[in-house]
């Protein structure tokens, strides 16, 4: 998800982003203490015009106050920051590495970790994820979640026998059983927990069929995308969760079967919240000898063949009068907008 | 925030049969109205529903914000767009422009 969300941030609002997560953080967002070297930090932060300067700030903030509390928090944001808006991996890993160890309390330890296996999901980092995994986790204490994070980053390392063996030691988490024990306070219902036990044994099968087919071995892939498919959440728009259609078109269009790849890859870059697609689904079409000003007209047609029709609802406005879609629907077109307001 | 900026689509292609329902999906309320106000935005703004009545996430299953639906005139969905960033009102405006055989 996070992945998503980026797309939509301009570094700008993605500083925005930094910051409120530094309120979030703070007991006394509402109540800034000008003492605090923190909020003088955070208000130079937000005052500044780039950012090369609001990396120097938080740089200036870790070195100058290593015992401050919210140390750990600066450090996971200011990597996030440099990995994913600065493209700085490496800077990212070195800030992590320096730092780590100084960060006191033993819940943000843990979610730096779990940053740097994210930051180590790369395919030149392949050897620092197994060690960093190898360290971090008790292969016996390990959750679902455990494993499903180093499968993902193991997966953007390349690193398919680390991605298998991974989704052979969480099949007996990933399934009805496991899942209700493991949230057994949370009121879910029968129906959720089985739904969401089916979910983690399709990830895990995605997961392998894209392990297999980087490996050469198509036709196991595509079993397991196939069986995948069955057990995933479906969105809204019919698609299953994940990056499975993504992963089974590239697995189409390399095994020769451009159509249906291209299908499947265009089918997740218009409804499927993957922006990695639309530029596969774009080469696919390239490659199927189709005129690039045609591709637009391609996925219209997709548009028409696959959009669900809107469900109806009813809700208050802000005079509190009940409006219901088709109150207020356009004749020809509506834009239904989802926000909150920031 | 995107809502300010479909404003001008609203008003240049109301007319023709097009028209906005913004959601606020956290139930925001003063927060909301007071967006709402400041940004001056006419078309109609509701919230979303509680418990059994989330349209926003039980119902169309929003991954992330802001999320746009744009629908035709027979209810089918046709194009998502998710995010915002410098240029997509144009985007918006093509596809909006589709919509309405323009």
């Amino acid at each position: 998800m996070r992945r998503l969300f980026r797309r939509s941030l301009s570094s700008s609002v993605f500083l925005l982003v930094i910051a409120a997560t530094l309120m979030l953080n703070s007991p006394t967002v509402y109540c800034r203490d000008t003492t605090d070297p923190f909020e003088i930090e955070r208000a130079a932060y937000e005052a500044a015009g780039s950012n090369e300067e609001r990396l120097a700030i938080v740089k200036e903030f870790l070195a100058d106050h290593p015992a401050h509390p919210r140390f750990g928090t600066v450090v996971e944001v200011a990597a996030e920051f440099l990995a994913d808006e600065m493209n700085d991996r490496d800077g990212a890993i070195a800030l992590v590495l320096k730092h780590i160890d100084g960060i006191g309390d033993a819940e943000t330890t843990s979610d730096v970790q779990r940053l740097l296996l994210r930051l180590y999901g790369h395919p030149d980092f392949k050897e620092d994820l197994q060690a960093h995994v190898a360290e971090i986790f008790d292969p016996a204490e390990m959750s679902y979640m455990d494993h499903l994070r180093v499968i993902r980053a193991a997966t953007d390392a390349e690193a398919w026998t680390m991605v298998d063996a991974h989704c052979v030691d969480a099949a007996p988490l990933a399934t009805v059983e496991a899942f209700r024990s493991a949230y057994p306070d949370e009121g879910f219902s029968e129906a959720f927990i089985a739904g969401a036990g089916r979910n983690r044994q399709g990830l895990l099968k995605m997961h392998l069929g894209w392990s297999a087919a980087n490996r050469g071995s198509t036709e196991s892939a595509l079993r397991n995308f196939t069986a995948a498919d069955d057990l995933l959440r479906k969105s809204y728009f019919g698609l299953p969760e994940g990056a499975l259609y993504r992963y089974w078109g590239q697995t189409l269009v390399q095994s020769g079967d451009l159509e249906a790849g291209f299908e499947k890859l265009a089918l997740t870059s218009i409804f499927g919240y993957d922006f990695i697609a639309e530029d596969l689904a774009r080469g696919t079409f390239a490659a199927m000898g189709q005129r690039p000003e045609d591709y637009e007209d391609a996925i219209w047609q997709l548009r028409r063949e696959h959009g669900p029709l809107v469900t109806e609802f009813a809700t208050n406005d802000y005079q509190g009068i009940e409006r219901s879609y088709s109150d207020l629907c356009g004749e020809k077109a509506t834009l239904l907008a989802f926000w909150f307001p920031t | 925030m995107e809502l300010p900026r479909i404003e001008p689509l609203y008003q240049k292609y109301r007319d023709q049969g097009f028209e906005i329902i913004a959601m606020d999906s956290h139930r925001d309320t003063e927060g909301a109205r007071k967006f709402i106000g400041k940004h001056d935005l006419s078309y109609p703004c509701l919230e979303n529903g509680e418990s059994d009545n989330d349209i926003a996430y039980d119902i169309y299953q929003v991954q992330g914000h802001p999320t746009s639906l744009l629908i035709d005139g027979d209810g089918r969905i046709l194009y998502l767009h998710f995010g915002w960033q410098e240029g997509d009102e144009k985007k918006l405006e093509r596809e909006i422009q589709r919509v309405l055989s323009l």
